[in-house]
């Protein structure tokens, strides 16, 4: 029989490691306590307490829990709904090149929405106002734009949607649309003043049917936007996008980026022009550490309390297949001097306590005891590795 | 625990990251170098020390050449502009060390980078890091980096180091 590590340390719920799962696991917090509640979370609701959409940006190092954090707050706000309403949408940025442009950030949040929703959404629009295209340029939406938008009213909720809405849809996304002058489109969209109207009108359209709810846009892992500073034109590009998203003019929709960065100083430029950090201001960047001594010991019981089934690891110790000798429940699944050994390594290499790097050594050590045959993830199994 | 390793690459930006991570509990940095550079690009070492002894209010030791060459005198200020450290000269020195005394811990990089970012990102150059959680000379590894702090505090103290008067 295969080593399954989520049996062999008796993990709830059909785990299969010690790394927390998204979006399953999005509502736990297991570290960072002080800056998500207290500074994010409170800064939410100061967002809602001044009616303005949720701007910010997170930034940390890699595997400190930043992903983690958008899908927990998506989480929160999906509990708290009725007091901060909300609809946030979480996409990974893709591959950015030195020439990408603000549609690659575009495209997977209307992906993510789906055609569906937004012939549902111009449709319930237009029942709010009845000249959709006019209402939307009324809003700031340039006439071309609008009218893509006004286009997907040729389909019906519910309804395959004809050509020319999926036309509509792709054109959007900032793509060709084939014979587009014949099918009234004009050229593909490329301007970031464009792109950033595609999710203005959106916003706006969700905002007005949902009676002021507003989307939330959250763009994971954008320090791959540092990729377009190797062309000034593309850098600038984004600038302006991202200076019209940040900018307190745009109370449409909500966007959280988060980055890869130990220090401001890291952020690309693309997201951390002095002009887009005057908008975003400074209560709404938000850096996640990596883990002090005494968050190390934190997370690892929290994450242990969460994730061990303590009633089968005691019949294992009451049927002798763990050693009653060296059982500690307040250590398990290690023995009392291998965890203290665990964090000292940690605590001798506080670069590397992160979430991530903590979770994944502590499978790599379960592992190592369960090809031995041990229950018990013991010292001896720390020089293997080279803890 | 102890324990040490070899580093063969980017050894700087590792002892920078060992600064900045441990700088909740930083109390005293010895930066031991012939020749200091500002770091280019994202991977900036001089300015992740400069964060992690400003936030911890560490002391901060820099014992290096006195500068001649332009680079050299604006990386120095760069230190002296962020941090009040103790900069001193010795036109002998050729030894490179790098120690972090933090609450609980103790790193030391022991090798021939200098704090340059070639030093950094293009020589190739070799070192030793050793850390400790130990508070007292409990094992061959803590031993060795108290020593360093006493050749460090010995390098300082040394008649060919001066007190750098700017």
């Amino acid at each position: 029989m295969p080593l399954i590590l989520g049996d062999w340390f008796c993990m709830k719920g059909g785990r299969s490691s010690f790394l927390p799962e998204l979006p399953k696991d999005a509502s736990l917090v297991f570290c960072h306590d002080d800056v998500i509640k207290d500074r994010i979370i409170t800064g939410i609701e100061m967002r809602f307490a001044t009616k303005k959409p949720i701007k910010m940006l997170i930034y940390g190092d890699w595997g400190v829990g930043k992903t983690h954090l958008t899908y927990h707050i998506r989480w929160w706000l999906e509990q708290n709904k009725n007091d901060y309403p909300a609809y946030p949408i979480i996409i990974e940025i893709g591959d950015i090149t030195r020439k990408s442009r603000f549609d690659e950030i575009v495209r997977p949040f209307l992906d993510a929405l789906g055609l569906d929703f937004l012939i549902s959404l111009v449709h319930a629009y237009r029942g709010k106002e009845p000249n959709v295209a006019k209402a939307l340029r009324d809003k700031g939406v340039a006439s071309h734009i609008a009218e893509a938008y006004n286009k997907i009213l040729l389909s019906s909720p519910g309804q395959p949607p004809v050509d020319l809405v999926v036309q509509s849809f792709e054109f959007l996304k900032g793509r060709k649309v084939a014979s587009h002058a014949t099918m009234g489109f004009s050229q593909p969209l490329d301007q970031s003043q464009e792109f950033y109207q595609v999710l203005l009108a959106v916003g706006e359209m969700y905002r007005t049917v949902n009676d002021g709810q507003r989307l939330l846009f959250i763009a994971d892992e954008a320090a791959k936007l540092e990729n377009v500073e190797a062309d000034e034109a593309t850098e600038y590009h984004w600038v302006t996008a991202n200076k019209l998203i940040f900018d307190d003019q745009n109370s449409s929709f909500g966007f959280i980026y988060t980055v890869s960065g130990k220090q401001e100083k890291n952020l690309p430029r693309a997201i951390w022009d002095p002009q887009i950090q005057n908008r975003l201001g400074p209560n709404n960047a938000h850096r996640l550490d990596t883990l002090a001594t005494n968050d190390i010991d934190t997370y690892l019981t929290k994450l242990l309390n969460e994730f061990i089934d303590r009633n089968r690891v005691q019949g294992l110790v009451d049927s002798g297949a763990i050693e009653s000798s060296l059982f500690d429940p307040q250590t398990y699944p290690f023995t009392s001097d291998a965890r203290a050994r665990f964090l000292d390594y940690f605590d001798r290499n506080l670069q590397d306590a992160k979430p991530r790097d903590i979770s994944q050594k502590l499978d790599e050590l379960g592992f190592l005891a369960g090809k031995k045959g041990k229950r018990l993830i013991s010292k001896d199994l720390f020089d293997v590795l080279g803890m | 625990m102890s324990s040490f390793d070899i580093v063969s690459e980017r050894s700087l930006s590792c002892f920078s990251e060992v600064a900045f991570a441990n700088r909740h509990r930083l109390r005293k940095v010895w930066l031991i170098t012939p020749w200091v550079t500002e770091s280019r690009g994202r991977c900036d070492f001089l300015s992740l020390i400069v964060e992690a002894s400003r936030q911890s209010n560490a002391k901060v030791i820099v014992l290096t050449r006195p500068p001649k060459e332009v680079w050299h005198k604006r990386a120095l200020d760069v230190l002296k502009a962020n941090l009040r450290p103790t900069v001193l000269y010795n036109p002998q020195l050729h030894a490179k060390l790098y120690v972090l005394e933090c609450n609980g811990f103790r790193y030391a990089l022991l090798g021939s980078p200098n704090l340059t970012h070639r030093g950094d990102r293009e020589n190739v150059e070799l070192a030793i890091e050793f850390r400790s959680s130990y508070q007292y000379r409990t094992d061959k590894v803590t031993s060795m980096i108290h020593d360093l702090i006493i050749y460090a505090d010995a390098l300082c103290a040394d008649d060919g180091a001066k007190l750098a008067e700017d």
